[in-house]
Parts: structure tokens; C-alpha cells; sequence
């Protein structure tokens, strides 16, 4: 059984739907990362787990036990806000401490339980200051440490990084897998960085418009896309389409071919099976995947070059009037205006 | 270089002097040339008067009419006059800081801004000093003084002397004061977040909080008569004079609730002792919007996201309030606090209006006014003593300001850090 399942979940505020028929499995220890746009109901998704939003339909369970009617206490879950929400007139003991005072925890128990946690955290010498007096870091911290404290079935994180700054983001994201692999806790984690999501997930889920994209593995998102939302959404660069039609299908279905834009192609994979011959589809390539070739088939205009230090990202117009773009490390000489040919390794497209 | 203070120091000078010759010239000079403008008024009302012809007096149009002219030219010369004052003043800041620097535009701002705050400052300044600080000065030398000058201490002998006027009146004002002072705040603060927190909850709050909020418009003398008709005797036949008073033909509506009949008549404010707490009700009434408005707005403010984390921590609705939400909102229970004890502190009209006479209901500005009216038979030196009761009155709020002060203080302290 795991230890979180979604079962046929939809939320709905009056008439707009933000979560459709939402269903999922969490194992006990995964880490899970809701990934999505801006308004795409991943952290409603959240708040229906932990209890703070109420479901319209479908059921909840946590640790083999249906909480839909919980309130979020009774849940096993303990949430880190993207504000932290710490409560500023407690000291940070006292804001660790909290929830276990109300649970009637002996005083002894609740010194243990947040010495503990604060050491995991190394924030002993901070327990008698109030959140007012800590850096945004240090409270992001705090706000860890009270979930710890609580020991729950599974840890629920909502944007935790994204009111720091750059250098101290890495430093929390380190962290927090840290703790992660410390802990070994089930933990569903919600962000819009796709890095992040990259880098600490076990499983990925990508929503959209409430709606589950595709969930799997972070690597599997990445070779594998289920559908031209996953594979613009995650890459940096983002994926180029280029736009043309299908002319061949082969037997096996999960293949195909591809002609537009001056771009001929063997038989490459077809995500979208259900188009036939004829079809406008669009044929995806990652920036990191084209490769410099005099003879290749596809040629572009050159129109910026960014020097990132390692990469090199270079925007080009197509033919076609279709932009795209191209990464490598590679030292590279080119300038605005010169024109470029690339070709690209078949494995690595894919027809939408 | 020279240093900059003298130039600062004469040049607020000549402004200053500047300021005092010319400001009532030129009132004065407004006034005088304005004059015929009243006449004209007059006249717009005799030509009013004939055209509608007005039943009433033609004199009687005449007068009000110059009134009305004078009251407009009053309002339109003080205004041009506040405005002359910032103008002149600050223009001879300047033009005075380019004559006497005139070759560097950072001392001259330097002399500017030393000066310019004063401008702004000093009208209050001087207004606060004829109207708050002499009276209150030429009250405390009265309070020790007899009728005729001499030296004393006579006016205060209420406090030691029990044969003296307005012994037992001033016990009995400082201990209904000290009641008033504890009771109504701390019940108007508790109705107050009672209200704030419940009406949030249901769907008819906003509704509730309308009630609750519109005795706040009404005058403490409105209000006490109000509640006279509540807390009046329940019969149904004229009352008899009590306690010096002769009740109107009242409703009496809580005692007929209560059962009480025409025979048992006594208003439930004029009880002894206990019918202070009948006074203070009133005063509760009014005052409890003030403070669920405040604390509305207060809670309001309390970050949701406390609110959420201390769900999942698993507060119920009372820890959930004096937990997090209380002690979040505990500056603003101070503020509303104090601005209470001050209001309790001036409060005269609602004792006065319902139980003038009667020295078991005294608080010390009733007590004050008392003495003024029923004393004056047991001395000569009447306004002395009135006086005397006026500085007990201020010592009164002497703690409250001092706690303010000290409030503010460190308020401003954690603001720094």
C-alpha cells in the first residue's frame, strides 16, 4: 500500500475547476515534486493533502488511512510554508515546540524532540531567539525543524526556497536532500523551478491546469516526454519545435516520421500516436541535442549569443521564420548574422 | 568658516519677530478693509427681505445677514492668514540664508533646514503653551493658594482632613474612578475580541457588527438617557423624587423584566453602590464598537499562514486564539487599552446626567463640577478648591502617560532592531 494515495481528486472554487480528477501513488521514503506553471493547482494540491482546502470529490489516504474528513492535525503530515509562517512572538524553541505542547507531550519529551531536531538542523545556539531576529536562511531552518519535531508520516513542502536569494536557494536545496536521505521520510515538495525539481525528486509530477501531465522519474521526464507540455516545460533551454507534417508511420507505433522546415527524418519516436499520415505535427529537439554540422538539415540565422561562462546558448532563425536555440560547451565562434548548419542524433527527437 | 549657529540663531529671531509685528497687522489691516463687506451682506438680506417679504423683522435680517458676512470673512481671512504665515516665513528663510551665505548652497540649505521645522512646529508650540500649559501652570498655583493670594494648602485638606469639604466625596469619586478605570476597559476589550472573533465566523457577522458599532455615534448623554428608560423604576405611575431627582414617567423596561413593580421603584442606577455598575454599562455599550472595530481590523491582519501552520500543529479554536492570534494583536489590545483609560478618565456626562447629586456616583470630574455648584455654601474659596480637585484629576492620568510613553519607547526600540 502507499503511504500517500490520491484517489479521483477535483477541487473546485464555485465554478472554476483548479484540481481535475487528480490520482496518484506516493511509496513510503519518495520524494515527490509537484512541478508546474503559475496557477496550475500545485499547491492547491498540496493544501488538499495536508487538509487546509476541502475536497469537491475523490479521497485522500495517508499511511493506509483515509483522511479525507481529517482535519490536518489528525493527518500525520507536517507542512514548511513558502513564508515560513513561523510564529513571531515564540522564541525558536517555542515555535518548534508547539505543536508538541498541544498534543500534551511531557515538557522532558519536547526538549529531547527539539534538541534533536535542532541539531539535525545545527541551530542549537538560535533556540532562544524570536524569527525576527534570524536571516531568512536560519528561519527557512526553523520552519524545517518544526516539522521535524513533529515526526509525521509525510513532510509537505510549498515553494520552501523561493523568498531566498540565489546562493542560499543551492545551499537549502543541499540540504534539504540532505535531510531527505538523513530522515529517509516521504516527502511531496512543490515548486515552479525546474532545477529544483530536477535535482531532489524521486518522481516528478507535472501538472497543468489541475490536470496530471505525467509523472514519473526525473530522467524519464527528460528522454521521454508524454506530451509537447512536459517536454517544453522541463529543459533549460527549453525545447525547439519546429512545425510539418507526418509522412510516415512504420509498424511499430510509437514511431515515426517527420518533413517541414527543410528537416527530413527517419523513423523517429511518435508521442502523439493517435495522429495519422498527412497530420501537422511538430518535431521536438533539445538545444543541447543539436549538433554542429556543415551538411546537416536544419540551418538557422544566427541573432544572439549568450556567453554563460560554461555553456554557450545561441538563438537562431530558421528558414521558416521559426526561432530556436543551440547549447553547448564547447568553445564556440560564431556572430550575430552568421549562418549555421546542425544536424541531430535521431534517439534524441521526438514528433508531437 | 564661521559657525553656523548664530547665522541659524538671528535669523529665527528676525523671522520670529518678523512674524509677531507683522501677522496681527495684517489681520488686523484685513479686517478693516474688509469691513464694508458686511454692510453688503445687509444689504443682500434687506434686498432678499423685500423681494420674498419675510414675516420677521427687518432688523432681524439685517443683524443675521452682517453675521453671516463676518463669520465668512473670518473663515477666509484666518485661512489667507495661515497661509501668509507659512509663506512670509519661509520665503525669508530662505532669502535671509542667501544674504548671509551667499557663496555656498550646502550652508545655506544647512541654515534652511534648521530653521524650517520651527516654522511648522512653532504655531502649535505656542498654541499648546496659552491654552494647555498656562491654564494647567495657573491651576496648580490657584489649587495652593486662598482667595485673597495667600499661601495654603487648605484646598487640599479633603485628602487628610475628614471634617474638611468634599472628604468623603473625593473616597468616594477615587474609588468609583479607580472601578470605572478597571472595569470598563478590560470589559470593553473582552466584549470587543469576543465580538471580533464570533462575527467572523457566522455569515451575518458584518450585521452584528453594525449593531454593535452604532452606539459608538451616539453621545454619552444620549446614551445615558437611553439606558435611563431601561434601567428606570418599573412602575406605571409617576415616580417620586429620589436622591433629589424626580425620575420622568419611565419604561422602566429591565425592572419589568426583572418583575419589579411601582411600589419598588428605585432606577437600578441609583442603588447603592451597585448602581455604578449600571453607569458603567452605559459607557461599556457605547465603547465596546470602538474596540471590535479596532480588533477586527486587527485579526484581520494576523497572517494567514500562522493561522494555517497552527492548524496543522493542531490548535483547537482557544489555543488557536490565545495562542497565536491573541499575542499577535497584543500591541493593538494596549493601544485600544489606554485610549479606554484615557476616555474613562474625562468621562463626566453620563454620572452627571443620570445621578448628578448623589456622591455615591461621584468620579472626580463629576466631583469637580460639584463642588462648583453645591459646595459653594461651605466657603469662600471655592474656586481654589475647584482647582485642587482639577490637579488631583490630572496626577490621575500622570501613570497611564508615563506607560505610554515607556510603550512607545520600546515599541520604537524593536523597530529599530
Amino acid at each position: 500500500m502507499a503511504q500517500v494515495e490520491l484517489q479521483g481528486v477535483n477541487k473546485a472554487f464555485g465554478k472554476t475547476e483548479v484540481i481535475r480528477n487528480v490520482g496518484l501513488e506516493i511509496e513510503k521514503g519518495e520524494f515527490v515534486v509537484f512541478v508546474g506553471p503559475s496557477g496550475c493547482g500545485k499547491s492547491t494540491l498540496l493544501r488538499l493533502i495536508a487538509g487546509l482546502e476541502t475536497l469537491t470529490s475523490g479521497d485522500i489516504c495517508i499511511a493506509d488511512k483515509t483522511v479525507t474528513d481529517l482535519p490536518p492535525s489528525k493527518r500525520g503530515i507536517a507542512m514548511v510554508f513558502q513564508s515560513y509562517a513561523l510564529y513571531p512572538h515564540m522564541t525558536v524553541y517555542n515555535n518548534m515546540a508547539f505543536s508538541l505542547d498541544l498534543q500534551g507531550v511531557p515538557k522532558k519529551e519536547i526538549r529531547e524532540r527539539v534538541e534533536a531536531a535542532a541539531k539535525i538542523l545545527q541551530m542549537e545556539t538560535l533556540l532562544d531567539r524570536r524569527p525576527a531576529a534570524l536571516s531568512g536562511g536560519q528561519r527557512q531552518r526553523v520552519a524545517i525543524g518544526r516539522a521535524i519535531v513533529r515526526n509525521p508520516d509525510v513532510f509537505l513542502f510549498d515553494e520552501p526556497l523561493s523568498n531566498l536569494d540565489a546562493a542560499l536557494r543551492h545551499d537549502t536545496r543541499v540540504e534539504i536532500a540532505r535531510l531527505h536521505a538523513q530522515l529517509g521520510a516521504t516527502t511531496i515538495y512543490v515548486t515552479h523551478d525546474q532545477v529544483e525539481a530536477m535535482t531532489l525528486a524521486d518522481k516528478i509530477v507535472v501538472l497543468k491546469a489541475g490536470e496530471v501531465m505525467q509523472v514519473g522519474a526525473p530522467m524519464d521526464l527528460f528522454n521521454k516526454p508524454a506530451n509537447e507540455f512536459v517536454a517544453g516545460f522541463l529543459g533549460s533551454p527549453t525545447m525547439n519545435f519546429f512545425h510539418g507534417t507526418l509522412t510516415g508511420k512504420p509498424e511499430t507505433p510509437e514511431q515515426g516520421r517527420f518533413s517541414g522546415g527543410g528537416i527530413e527524418t527517419g523513423d523517429v519516436r511518435l508521442v502523439s500516436t493517435e495522429k495519422s499520415i498527412g497530420d501537422s505535427v511538430k518535431l521536438g529537439i533539445r538545444p543541447q541535442h543539436l549538433i554542429l554540422d556543415d551538411k546537416g538539415p536544419l540551418e538557422g540565422t544566427v541573432s544572439l549569443v549568450e556567453h554563460l561562462g560554461t555553456d554557450t546558448i545561441i538563438e537562431l532563425m530558421a528558414a521558416d521564420n521559426t526561432l530556436f536555440r543551440f547549447v553547448t560547451a564547447d568553445a564556440i565562434n560564431v556572430t550575430v548574422g552568421d549562418v549555421v548548419r546542425f544536424g541531430f542524433d535521431p534517439e534524441k527527437v521526438h514528433i508531437f | 568658516m564661521r559657525a553656523l549657529s548664530p547665522i541659524i540663531a538671528s535669523n529665527g529671531l528676525a523671522i520670529f519677530l518678523t512674524i509677531v509685528f507683522l501677522l496681527p497687522i495684517t489681520a488686523i489691516f484685513a479686517f478693516v478693509v474688509t469691513t464694508p463687506l458686511d454692510d453688503a451682506m445687509a444689504n443682500l438680506g434687506l434686498w432678499m427681505h423685500a423681494h420674498w417679504q419675510w414675516s420677521f423683522p427687518e432688523f432681524d435680517t439685517q443683524e443675521r445677514f452682517a453675521k453671516i458676512g463676518f463669520a465668512l470673512r473670518s473663515v477666509v481671512i484666518a485661512v489667507g492668514i495661515s497661509f501668509f504665515y507659512f509663506g512670509i516665513s519661509n520665503w525669508l528663510n530662505a532669502s535671509m540664508a542667501r544674504v548671509r551665505c551667499k557663496n555656498s548652497l550646502g550652508r545655506q540649505s544647512n541654515i534652511i533646514e534648521a530653521i524650517q521645522p520651527w516654522i511648522f512646529v512653532g504655531p502649535t508650540l505656542v498654541l499648546l503653551l496659552l491654552f494647555l500649559l498656562v491654564p494647567a501652570l495657573s491651576t496648580l498655583s490657584l489649587s495652593f493658594q486662598e482667595y485673597d493670594g495667600t499661601p495654603s494648602v487648605r484646598n487640599y485638606a479633603f485628602l487628610w482632613d475628614p471634617e474638611s469639604l468634599g472628604y468623603l466625596q473625593f473616597r468616594l469619586a477615587m474609588r468609583n474612578s479607580l472601578m470605572w478605570l478597571i472595569l470598563v476597559p478590560s470589559t470593553c476589550i473582552i466584549f470587543g475580541l469576543l465580538i471580533a472573533v464570533l462575527a467572523d465566523s457566522v455569515s451575518w457577522g458584518v450585521v452584528a457588527k453594525t449593531f454593535i458599532f452604532v452606539p459608538l455615534a451616539i453621545s454619552f448623554v444620549g446614551a445615558a438617557v437611553i439606558w435611563r428608560n431601561i434601567f428606570a423604576g418599573g412602575g406605571i405611575e409617576p415616580l417620586e423624587t429620589i436622591n433629589g431627582m424626580t425620575p420622568s414617567y419611565q419604561i422602566g423596561l429591565l425592572k419589568s423584566l426583572l418583575g419589579h413593580t411601582a411600589e419598588y421603584n428605585e432606577p437600578l442606577y441609583s442603588l447603592k453602590f451597585w448602581g455604578n455598575f449600571f453607569l458603567m454599562w452605559i459607557l461599556v455599550w457605547v465603547q465596546t464598537g470602538f474596540a471590535m472595530v479596532i480588533f477586527s481590523a486587527a485579526l484581520r491582519g494576523v497572517p494567514e499562514d500562522t493561522i494555517e501552520a497552527a492548524k496543522i500543529d493542531g490548535a483547537n479554536p482557544f489555543q488557536m486564539f490565545f495562542r497565536v492570534k491573541l499575542p499577535q494583536i497584543y500591541s493593538t489590545v494596549l493601544v485600544v487599552w489606554t485610549t479606554l483609560v484615557v476616555l474613562v478618565l474625562k468621562v463626566f456626562d453620563i454620572p452627571y446626567a443620570l445621578s448628578a447629586n448623589d456622591d455615591d456616583k461621584l468620579l472626580l470630574a463629576t466631583m469637580m463640577e460639584n463642588a462648583r455648584n453645591n459646595w459653594s455654601i461651605g466657603g469662600d474659596n471655592v474656586d481654589n478648591l475647584y482647582a485642587s480637585i482639577a490637579v488631583m484629576l490630572m496626577l490621575t492620568v500622570v501613570p497611564n502617560m508615563v506607560f505610554n510613553g515607556w510603550r512607545i519607547r520600546r515599541e520604537q526600540r524593536e523597530l529599530g532592531n
